[in-house]
Protein backbone atom coordinates (compact mmCIF):
# COMPACT_ATOMS: atom_id res chain seq x y z
CA UNK A 1 0.00 0.00 0.00
CA UNK A 2 1.18 3.42 -0.55
CA UNK A 3 0.22 6.39 1.44
CA UNK A 4 0.76 9.75 -0.74
CA UNK A 5 0.03 13.12 0.00
CA UNK A 6 1.54 16.70 -0.83
CA UNK A 7 4.23 17.73 2.30
CA UNK A 8 1.89 18.49 5.12
CA UNK A 9 -0.65 16.05 4.03
CA UNK A 10 -0.17 13.81 7.13
CA UNK A 11 1.72 11.11 6.09
CA UNK A 12 4.26 10.85 8.52
CA UNK A 13 1.50 11.62 11.32
CA UNK A 14 -0.35 8.52 9.85
CA UNK A 15 2.36 6.54 9.73
CA UNK A 16 3.80 7.38 13.21
CA UNK A 17 0.38 6.45 14.23
CA UNK A 18 0.36 2.89 12.51
CA UNK A 19 3.90 2.29 14.05
CA UNK A 20 2.26 3.23 17.52
CA UNK A 21 5.18 6.19 17.82
CA UNK A 22 1.71 8.64 18.72
CA UNK A 23 -1.46 7.69 20.06
CA UNK A 24 -4.62 9.13 18.89
CA UNK A 25 -6.27 11.92 20.14
CA UNK A 26 -9.56 10.81 18.53
CA UNK A 27 -10.84 7.65 16.61
CA UNK A 28 -9.38 4.22 17.22
CA UNK A 29 -6.63 2.01 15.54
CA UNK A 30 -6.85 -2.13 15.06
CA UNK A 31 -3.79 -3.71 14.79
CA UNK A 32 -3.55 -7.78 14.20
CA UNK A 33 -7.40 -7.03 15.48
CA UNK A 34 -6.03 -5.80 18.59
CA UNK A 35 -6.64 -2.20 20.06
CA UNK A 36 -3.01 -1.59 20.49
CA UNK A 37 -3.87 1.57 23.49
CA UNK A 38 -6.38 -0.94 24.98
CA UNK A 39 -3.53 -3.73 25.89
CA UNK A 40 -1.01 -3.47 28.50
CA UNK A 41 2.43 -1.70 27.44
CA UNK A 42 4.26 -5.04 27.49
CA UNK A 43 1.23 -6.17 24.91
CA UNK A 44 2.08 -3.45 22.68
CA UNK A 45 5.70 -3.60 23.43
CA UNK A 46 5.30 -7.40 21.74
CA UNK A 47 2.78 -5.65 18.59
CA UNK A 48 5.70 -3.01 17.77
CA UNK A 49 7.98 -6.24 17.44
CA UNK A 50 5.53 -7.37 15.05
CA UNK A 51 6.44 -4.33 12.78
CA UNK A 52 9.53 -2.73 10.79
CA UNK A 53 9.38 0.91 10.64
CA UNK A 54 11.61 3.65 8.72
CA UNK A 55 10.88 7.17 10.20
CA UNK A 56 11.40 9.89 8.52
CA UNK A 57 14.51 11.13 10.83
CA UNK A 58 15.69 7.86 10.97
CA UNK A 59 15.81 7.90 14.49
CA UNK A 60 19.38 6.02 14.51
CA UNK A 61 21.04 5.66 17.54
CA UNK A 62 24.19 7.27 17.63
CA UNK A 63 26.14 5.52 20.28
CA UNK A 64 25.77 2.21 18.66
CA UNK A 65 27.33 1.16 15.91
CA UNK A 66 26.23 0.10 12.05
CA UNK A 67 25.42 -3.34 12.90
CA UNK A 68 24.59 -2.98 16.01
CA UNK A 69 21.87 -0.37 14.70
CA UNK A 70 20.61 -2.69 12.42
CA UNK A 71 20.41 -5.63 14.77
CA UNK A 72 18.56 -3.79 17.26
CA UNK A 73 14.82 -5.53 16.42
CA UNK A 74 16.33 -8.63 16.61
CA UNK A 75 18.12 -8.38 19.63
CA UNK A 76 15.16 -7.33 20.96
CA UNK A 77 13.05 -10.20 20.29
CA UNK A 78 15.82 -12.22 21.61
CA UNK A 79 17.31 -13.77 18.45
CA UNK A 80 20.53 -15.90 19.11
CA UNK A 81 23.52 -14.42 19.19
CA UNK A 82 25.20 -16.43 15.77
CA UNK A 83 22.27 -16.40 13.84
CA UNK A 84 22.06 -12.06 14.56
CA UNK A 85 25.61 -11.95 13.26
CA UNK A 86 24.72 -14.21 10.25
CA UNK A 87 21.92 -12.19 9.19
CA UNK A 88 23.09 -8.43 10.17
CA UNK A 89 26.30 -9.36 8.22
CA UNK A 90 23.67 -10.57 4.88
CA UNK A 91 21.74 -7.66 5.32
CA UNK A 92 24.36 -5.17 5.45
CA UNK A 93 26.41 -6.85 2.50
CA UNK A 94 22.66 -6.61 0.79
CA UNK A 95 22.47 -2.88 1.52
CA UNK A 96 25.96 -1.88 0.16
CA UNK A 97 27.17 -1.19 4.06
CA UNK A 98 29.29 -3.76 4.91
CA UNK A 99 32.62 -2.01 4.82
CA UNK A 100 30.69 0.28 7.56
CA UNK A 101 29.65 -2.14 9.94
CA UNK A 102 31.71 -0.65 12.71
CA UNK A 103 31.41 2.57 12.15
CA UNK A 104 28.69 5.21 14.19
CA UNK A 105 25.81 6.30 12.17
CA UNK A 106 27.57 10.02 12.18
CA UNK A 107 30.17 8.85 9.96
CA UNK A 108 27.66 7.67 7.37
CA UNK A 109 26.52 10.47 4.62
CA UNK A 110 22.75 10.49 4.50
CA UNK A 111 21.92 7.91 1.76
CA UNK A 112 23.77 5.86 3.95
CA UNK A 113 21.98 6.31 6.88
CA UNK A 114 18.96 6.12 4.94
CA UNK A 115 19.69 2.53 3.55
CA UNK A 116 20.57 1.31 7.70
CA UNK A 117 17.02 2.68 8.74
CA UNK A 118 15.89 0.35 5.93
CA UNK A 119 18.10 -2.36 7.02
CA UNK A 120 16.92 -2.00 11.01
CA UNK A 121 13.29 -2.02 9.72
CA UNK A 122 13.58 -5.32 8.06
CA UNK A 123 15.95 -7.09 9.97
CA UNK A 124 13.28 -7.81 12.35
CA UNK A 125 11.53 -10.14 9.97
CA UNK A 126 8.36 -8.35 10.81
CA UNK A 127 4.77 -8.70 9.57
CA UNK A 128 4.03 -5.50 8.64
CA UNK A 129 6.63 -2.81 7.05
CA UNK A 130 5.93 0.95 7.97
CA UNK A 131 7.98 3.49 5.63
CA UNK A 132 8.18 6.69 5.78
CA UNK A 133 9.79 8.40 2.49
CA UNK A 134 12.27 4.95 3.12
CA UNK A 135 14.18 6.14 -0.26
CA UNK A 136 14.19 10.31 -0.20
CA UNK A 137 17.75 10.77 0.02
CA UNK A 138 19.01 8.06 -1.96
CA UNK A 139 21.05 8.11 -4.91
CA UNK A 140 18.63 6.37 -7.82
CA UNK A 141 20.85 3.31 -8.06
CA UNK A 142 20.06 2.50 -4.14
CA UNK A 143 17.19 3.28 -3.96
CA UNK A 144 16.45 1.01 -6.38
CA UNK A 145 18.25 -1.48 -4.72
CA UNK A 146 16.15 -0.93 -1.41
CA UNK A 147 12.69 -0.45 -3.38
CA UNK A 148 13.57 -4.38 -4.95
CA UNK A 149 14.30 -5.32 -1.12
CA UNK A 150 10.96 -4.16 0.20
CA UNK A 151 9.22 -5.45 -2.79
CA UNK A 152 10.94 -8.60 -2.42
CA UNK A 153 9.69 -9.03 1.27
CA UNK A 154 6.39 -7.90 -0.09
CA UNK A 155 6.35 -10.53 -2.55
CA UNK A 156 7.47 -13.18 0.76
CA UNK A 157 4.31 -12.03 2.43
CA UNK A 158 5.27 -9.09 4.01
CA UNK A 159 2.85 -6.00 4.23
CA UNK A 160 4.52 -2.90 2.83
CA UNK A 161 2.70 0.18 3.82
CA UNK A 162 4.82 3.30 2.38
CA UNK A 163 4.42 7.32 2.33
CA UNK A 164 5.68 9.05 -0.15
CA UNK A 165 5.47 12.42 -2.08
CA UNK A 166 5.27 10.42 -5.15
CA UNK A 167 2.43 8.61 -5.97
CA UNK A 168 4.27 6.43 -8.58
CA UNK A 169 7.07 5.23 -6.28
CA UNK A 170 6.10 1.71 -6.33
CA UNK A 171 3.40 -0.53 -8.23
CA UNK A 172 1.16 -0.25 -5.32
CA UNK A 173 -2.11 -2.47 -5.66
CA UNK A 174 -3.50 -0.03 -3.13
CA UNK A 175 -3.20 3.91 -3.02
CA UNK A 176 -4.31 6.37 -0.64
CA UNK A 177 -3.75 9.75 -1.39
CA UNK A 178 -3.87 12.37 1.98
CA UNK A 179 -5.51 15.78 1.84
CA UNK A 180 -4.96 18.20 4.53
CA UNK A 181 -5.08 14.98 7.03
CA UNK A 182 -8.10 13.20 5.17
CA UNK A 183 -8.23 10.76 2.81
CA UNK A 184 -9.21 11.75 -0.76
CA UNK A 185 -13.03 10.24 -1.18
CA UNK A 186 -12.38 8.55 -4.37
CA UNK A 187 -9.16 7.23 -3.05
CA UNK A 188 -10.29 5.49 -0.02
CA UNK A 189 -8.74 2.14 0.15
CA UNK B 1 38.18 28.96 30.90
CA UNK B 2 35.33 26.53 31.50
CA UNK B 3 35.80 23.54 33.58
CA UNK B 4 34.33 20.75 31.76
CA UNK B 5 33.78 17.36 34.35
CA UNK B 6 33.95 14.11 32.42
CA UNK B 7 30.59 12.56 32.41
CA UNK B 8 29.41 11.42 35.27
CA UNK B 9 31.67 12.55 37.61
CA UNK B 10 29.80 15.48 38.96
CA UNK B 11 27.35 12.17 40.25
CA UNK B 12 30.47 10.30 41.42
CA UNK B 13 31.94 13.01 43.59
CA UNK B 14 28.25 13.92 45.10
CA UNK B 15 27.97 10.60 45.93
CA UNK B 16 31.31 10.18 47.35
CA UNK B 17 30.84 13.26 49.11
CA UNK B 18 27.82 12.20 50.88
CA UNK B 19 28.22 8.90 51.72
CA UNK B 20 31.87 10.31 53.21
CA UNK B 21 29.21 12.79 55.12
CA UNK B 22 26.71 9.66 55.79
CA UNK B 23 29.53 7.27 57.26
CA UNK B 24 31.31 9.92 59.76
CA UNK B 25 27.67 10.63 60.66
CA UNK B 26 26.65 7.11 61.47
CA UNK B 27 30.95 6.56 62.87
CA UNK B 28 30.26 9.51 65.19
CA UNK B 29 27.30 8.88 66.12
CA UNK B 30 27.87 5.43 67.37
CA UNK B 31 30.97 6.63 68.84
CA UNK B 32 28.88 9.48 71.26
CA UNK B 33 26.40 6.77 71.74
CA UNK B 34 28.96 3.94 72.81
CA UNK B 35 30.75 6.63 75.52
CA UNK B 36 27.60 7.71 77.03
CA UNK B 37 26.99 4.41 77.48
CA UNK B 38 30.36 3.18 79.11
CA UNK B 39 30.29 6.19 81.39
CA UNK B 40 26.72 5.74 81.91
CA UNK B 41 27.07 1.89 83.21
CA UNK B 42 30.41 2.85 85.48
CA UNK B 43 28.44 5.25 86.96
CA UNK B 44 25.61 2.76 87.75
CA UNK B 45 28.32 0.37 88.80
CA UNK B 46 29.48 2.90 91.29
CA UNK B 47 28.51 5.29 94.64
CA UNK B 48 30.43 8.03 96.28
CA UNK B 49 30.22 8.17 99.73
CA UNK B 50 30.98 11.65 101.27
CA UNK B 51 31.72 11.87 105.12
CA UNK B 52 30.69 15.20 106.18
CA UNK B 53 33.41 17.06 107.63
CA UNK B 54 33.20 17.75 111.72
CA UNK B 55 33.65 20.54 113.21
CA UNK B 56 37.15 19.84 114.05
CA UNK B 57 37.83 17.78 111.17
CA UNK B 58 37.33 14.42 109.93
CA UNK B 59 39.55 12.53 111.32
CA UNK B 60 41.10 8.88 109.24
CA UNK B 61 40.47 6.48 111.80
CA UNK B 62 36.86 7.62 111.30
CA UNK B 63 36.88 7.23 107.43
CA UNK B 64 38.77 3.65 107.68
CA UNK B 65 35.82 2.67 109.66
CA UNK B 66 33.36 4.08 106.95
CA UNK B 67 35.33 2.33 104.57
CA UNK B 68 35.17 -1.26 106.33
CA UNK B 69 31.26 -1.19 106.99
CA UNK B 70 30.78 -0.48 103.35
CA UNK B 71 33.24 -3.20 102.14
CA UNK B 72 31.09 -5.66 104.51
CA UNK B 73 27.83 -4.67 102.93
CA UNK B 74 26.20 -7.09 101.11
CA UNK B 75 26.36 -5.64 97.21
CA UNK B 76 29.87 -4.27 97.77
CA UNK B 77 32.34 -5.28 95.41
CA UNK B 78 35.31 -2.82 96.29
CA UNK B 79 35.99 0.33 98.35
CA UNK B 80 38.49 2.73 97.74
CA UNK B 81 39.26 5.91 100.25
CA UNK B 82 40.46 9.06 98.11
CA UNK B 83 42.97 10.92 99.54
CA UNK B 84 42.64 14.60 100.74
CA UNK B 85 44.31 15.58 97.75
CA UNK B 86 42.03 13.95 95.26
CA UNK B 87 39.27 14.93 96.97
CA UNK B 88 40.69 18.77 96.45
CA UNK B 89 41.42 18.11 92.70
CA UNK B 90 37.47 16.69 92.26
CA UNK B 91 36.25 19.60 93.93
CA UNK B 92 38.62 22.39 92.45
CA UNK B 93 36.18 23.78 90.53
CA UNK B 94 33.68 24.71 93.47
CA UNK B 95 36.22 25.34 96.44
CA UNK B 96 38.06 27.76 93.89
CA UNK B 97 41.56 26.16 94.50
CA UNK B 98 41.76 26.59 98.16
CA UNK B 99 44.98 24.67 99.78
CA UNK B 100 46.34 23.78 102.76
CA UNK B 101 44.69 24.16 105.83
CA UNK B 102 40.79 24.93 104.33
CA UNK B 103 40.67 21.27 102.62
CA UNK B 104 40.11 20.56 106.48
CA UNK B 105 36.60 21.43 105.66
CA UNK B 106 35.87 19.29 102.17
CA UNK B 107 34.35 16.20 102.99
CA UNK B 108 36.42 12.70 102.83
CA UNK B 109 35.29 11.11 99.62
CA UNK B 110 34.98 6.88 99.29
CA UNK B 111 34.34 5.54 96.23
CA UNK B 112 32.00 2.05 96.07
CA UNK B 113 32.12 0.06 93.55
CA UNK B 114 29.16 -2.44 93.39
CA UNK B 115 28.47 -5.91 92.98
CA UNK B 116 26.92 -5.98 89.14
CA UNK B 117 25.38 -9.54 89.95
CA UNK B 118 23.71 -8.09 93.26
CA UNK B 119 24.10 -4.13 93.34
CA UNK B 120 24.28 -2.70 96.81
CA UNK B 121 20.95 0.50 96.63
CA UNK B 122 21.80 3.63 98.11
CA UNK B 123 19.27 3.23 101.08
CA UNK B 124 21.18 0.00 102.36
CA UNK B 125 24.51 1.83 102.43
CA UNK B 126 23.38 5.06 103.83
CA UNK B 127 21.34 2.89 106.96
CA UNK B 128 24.47 1.09 107.84
CA UNK B 129 26.92 3.93 107.73
CA UNK B 130 23.89 5.46 109.78
CA UNK B 131 23.50 2.61 112.77
CA UNK B 132 27.61 2.99 113.37
CA UNK B 133 26.95 6.73 113.77
CA UNK B 134 28.52 7.82 111.09
CA UNK B 135 27.74 11.15 109.18
CA UNK B 136 27.62 10.57 105.54
CA UNK B 137 26.16 11.14 102.21
CA UNK B 138 25.22 8.44 99.77
CA UNK B 139 25.84 9.52 96.13
CA UNK B 140 24.60 7.17 93.99
CA UNK B 141 25.55 8.84 91.00
CA UNK B 142 21.19 9.56 90.00
CA UNK B 143 22.48 12.64 88.68
CA UNK B 144 24.84 11.95 86.61
CA UNK B 145 23.04 9.26 84.71
CA UNK B 146 20.24 11.59 83.99
CA UNK B 147 22.96 14.18 82.45
CA UNK B 148 24.32 10.89 80.32
CA UNK B 149 21.00 9.52 79.76
CA UNK B 150 20.58 13.46 77.94
CA UNK B 151 23.40 13.96 76.23
CA UNK B 152 22.51 10.55 74.58
CA UNK B 153 19.10 11.77 73.95
CA UNK B 154 20.77 15.29 72.41
CA UNK B 155 23.06 13.72 70.49
CA UNK B 156 21.38 11.02 68.82
CA UNK B 157 18.48 13.73 67.07
CA UNK B 158 21.32 15.75 65.17
CA UNK B 159 23.30 13.21 63.80
CA UNK B 160 20.25 10.91 63.13
CA UNK B 161 19.17 13.72 61.33
CA UNK B 162 22.39 14.63 59.21
CA UNK B 163 22.21 10.78 58.38
CA UNK B 164 18.36 11.39 56.83
CA UNK B 165 19.74 14.46 54.89
CA UNK B 166 22.92 12.76 53.80
CA UNK B 167 20.72 9.79 52.81
CA UNK B 168 18.29 11.99 51.33
CA UNK B 169 20.71 13.35 49.53
CA UNK B 170 21.86 10.24 47.97
CA UNK B 171 18.69 9.40 46.80
CA UNK B 172 18.42 12.94 45.19
CA UNK B 173 21.96 12.34 43.00
CA UNK B 174 20.61 8.63 42.37
CA UNK B 175 17.52 10.16 40.66
CA UNK B 176 19.25 13.03 39.09
CA UNK B 177 22.37 10.58 37.86
CA UNK B 178 19.13 8.61 36.30
CA UNK B 179 17.65 11.61 35.27
CA UNK B 180 20.81 12.95 33.28
CA UNK B 181 21.26 10.13 31.88
CA UNK B 182 17.77 9.75 30.41
CA UNK B 183 17.75 13.47 28.92
CA UNK B 184 21.32 12.31 27.12
CA UNK B 185 19.98 9.46 25.84
CA UNK B 186 16.51 9.94 25.21
CA UNK B 187 16.42 10.00 21.67
CA UNK B 188 17.78 6.99 21.57
CA UNK B 189 15.32 5.20 24.54
CA UNK B 190 11.97 6.48 22.57
CA UNK B 191 13.74 4.58 19.12
CA UNK B 192 13.93 1.39 20.97
CA UNK B 193 10.80 1.99 22.19
CA UNK B 194 9.14 2.87 18.91
CA UNK B 195 10.95 -0.64 17.82
CA UNK B 196 9.47 -3.01 20.04
CA UNK B 197 11.77 -2.67 23.34
CA UNK B 198 9.23 -2.76 26.57
CA UNK B 199 10.20 -0.13 28.67
CA UNK B 200 10.87 -2.25 31.15
CA UNK B 201 14.06 -3.90 28.74
CA UNK B 202 14.97 -0.38 28.57
CA UNK B 203 15.37 0.38 32.27
CA UNK B 204 17.91 -1.98 32.36
CA UNK B 205 20.35 -0.30 29.85
CA UNK B 206 19.60 2.99 31.31
CA UNK B 207 19.94 1.86 34.92
CA UNK B 208 23.16 -0.09 34.58
CA UNK B 209 25.08 2.93 32.68
CA UNK B 210 24.72 4.31 35.83
CA UNK B 211 25.76 1.86 37.94
CA UNK B 212 29.54 2.44 38.05
CA UNK B 213 29.16 5.74 39.11
CA UNK B 214 26.98 5.13 41.88
CA UNK B 215 28.91 2.34 42.93
CA UNK B 216 32.19 3.60 43.02
CA UNK B 217 30.94 7.23 44.68
CA UNK B 218 30.00 5.39 47.66
CA UNK B 219 32.91 2.84 47.68
CA UNK B 220 34.88 5.76 47.76
CA UNK B 221 32.93 7.78 50.19
CA UNK B 222 33.05 4.66 52.33
CA UNK B 223 36.68 4.62 52.09
CA UNK B 224 37.08 8.39 52.76
CA UNK B 225 34.91 8.20 55.94
CA UNK B 226 36.85 5.35 57.37
CA UNK B 227 39.95 7.02 56.57
CA UNK B 228 38.92 10.49 58.30
CA UNK B 229 37.36 8.39 61.45
CA UNK B 230 40.77 6.85 61.51
CA UNK B 231 42.34 10.16 61.76
CA UNK B 232 40.28 11.63 63.95
CA UNK B 233 40.22 8.89 66.90
CA UNK B 234 36.77 7.60 66.24
CA UNK B 235 38.20 4.30 65.48
CA UNK B 236 41.50 3.71 67.80
CA UNK B 237 44.20 3.75 65.25
CA UNK B 238 47.15 0.40 65.86
CA UNK B 239 43.99 -0.99 67.62
CA UNK B 240 43.98 -4.83 67.59
CA UNK B 241 40.99 -6.26 65.01
CA UNK B 242 38.64 -6.84 67.90
CA UNK B 243 38.72 -3.08 68.63
CA UNK B 244 38.52 -2.02 65.04
CA UNK B 245 35.43 -4.66 64.30
CA UNK B 246 32.55 -2.44 65.44
CA UNK B 247 33.43 0.61 63.39
CA UNK B 248 34.06 -1.44 60.22
CA UNK B 249 31.15 -3.03 61.15
CA UNK B 250 29.40 0.36 61.09
CA UNK B 251 31.30 2.35 58.42
CA UNK B 252 30.28 -0.47 56.29
CA UNK B 253 26.68 -0.70 56.93
CA UNK B 254 26.55 3.47 56.84
CA UNK B 255 28.24 2.47 52.78
CA UNK B 256 25.51 -0.46 52.29
CA UNK B 257 22.69 1.73 52.84
CA UNK B 258 23.92 5.01 51.08
CA UNK B 259 24.33 2.77 47.90
CA UNK B 260 21.20 0.75 48.71
CA UNK B 261 19.37 3.82 48.79
CA UNK B 262 20.87 6.08 45.81
CA UNK B 263 20.67 2.59 43.83
CA UNK B 264 16.75 2.10 44.71
CA UNK B 265 16.11 5.68 43.30
CA UNK B 266 18.03 5.78 41.08
CA UNK B 267 15.91 2.33 39.62
CA UNK B 268 12.76 4.01 40.67
CA UNK B 269 13.77 7.32 38.32
CA UNK B 270 14.74 4.67 35.42
CA UNK B 271 11.06 3.29 35.54
CA UNK B 272 9.53 6.34 35.83
CA UNK B 273 11.34 8.55 32.92
CA UNK B 274 11.27 5.28 30.58
CA UNK B 275 7.82 5.05 30.96
CA UNK B 276 7.22 8.61 30.57
CA UNK B 277 9.25 8.25 27.22
CA UNK B 278 6.30 5.39 25.94
CA UNK B 279 3.76 7.86 23.71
Amino acid sequence: MLVHGEAGAGKTLLMAMAGLALRPGAGRIQLFGLDPWGVSRQGRARLRRRLGLVFQDLSLIDDMTVAENAALPMRIAGVRPEVLRRDVGELLTWMGLAGKAAARPGDLNHDECQRLAVARAVAGRPEIILADEPVGWMGPEAAARVLRLLLQLNRQGVTLVMASRNPDLVPAPQKLELVRGRPRPEARP
Amino acid sequence: MKLQLPQGFATFLILAALTALAGLCALGGATVLERTEVWRTRLAGEMTVAIRPAPAGTSDTEVIRAAEILAGTQGVAEVRVLDRSRVAGLLAPWTAGARGPDLAILPRLIAVDLDIRAPAQRQGLADALSAAGIRAIVDDHQGWRRTALDLRRQAAAPLLGGLAACLAGLAAAGSLSVGREAERRGQALRTRLRLGESPGDCVRSLFLSCVPELGLGTLVGGLIAAALGLASGLATPGANAATLAQPAIILGAATALCAVVAVAFALVTALRRTRDMEP
